[in-house]
């Protein structure tokens, strides 16, 4: 049975961008591990999650028209691969609520409210305020890129 | 042993998927790659029909 990764919107964003900096070759690295066609390995794209890249996209002034459709394209064409599940996961309201009134980022609250009752078995984000709240929650096993090639190796 | 099952075609590696005996069964496969996302070439040769696949998904090329 394949594993099942989340990859939080950071995560996207510099890959399809096809980041060159070193900081970010390590997200270079999971996604070639996970997109391999002989790796049993899933992206799990959280609905909430494939909003938000799409919104960051559309409005980064910094991208030129062109380059604009054709990270949207990509965006599309990953959805079609069987790579790539689209997970519209129910929010757990408690989780919401509990973040909400802890005083956290509201789309970060979204994530993982969405991220606990999703199908991966883990979740990438760069975000370590996202990562410390949902060690705070025990919100599934949320990894930082650095680290969570080694660990999908070991769980695959 | 590991370099006959890959190989690169204009610039993209791909993976051996499977080999058929006839270019019609290697056909339906090809065909299930490309709907899974995945590029594929079909090379027939003494040894079956073999179907190609890419390591990657089209999407990653894009």
């Amino acid at each position: 049975m394949a594993i099942k990764v989340g990859l939080d919107t950071m995560v996207w964003i510099h890959w399809i961008a096809g980041s060159d900096n070193p900081e970010h070759d390590s997200i270079h690295d999971v996604m070639r591990f996970l997109l391999d066609v002989k790796n049993p390995a899933e992206i799990i794209l959280l609905d909430m999650v494939e909003a938000e890249i799409e919104y960051k996209i559309r409005t980064n002034d910094n991208l030129t028209e062109e380059k604009r459709k054709q990270r949207l394209n990509q965006l599309e064409q990953a959805q079609d691969s069987d790579k790539v599940f689209v997970e519209k996961a129910r929010m757990n309201e408690s989780k919401l609520k509990a973040h909400v009134a802890k005083g956290g980022d509201f789309q970060d609250a979204v994530i993982l409210s969405q991220i606990s009752n999703s199908m991966a078995n883990f979740f990438i984000t760069a975000d370590s305020d996202l990562r410390r709240q949902a060690e705070w929650d025990e919100v599934k096993q949320v990894m930082k890129p650095g680290s969570a090639l080694k660990v999908i190796q070991e769980n695959i | 042993m590991l370099k006959n099952r890959e190989r690169t075609f204009n610039g993209k590696q791909f993976v051996l998927h499977d080999t058929y005996d006839t270019k019609q069964e290697a056909r339906v496969a090809a065909q299930s790659l490309k709907e899974r996302g995945y590029y594929y070439r079909i090379l027939g040769g003494s040894d079956g029909v073999k179907v190609w696949v890419s390591r990657y998904p089209m999407f990653y090329y894009t």
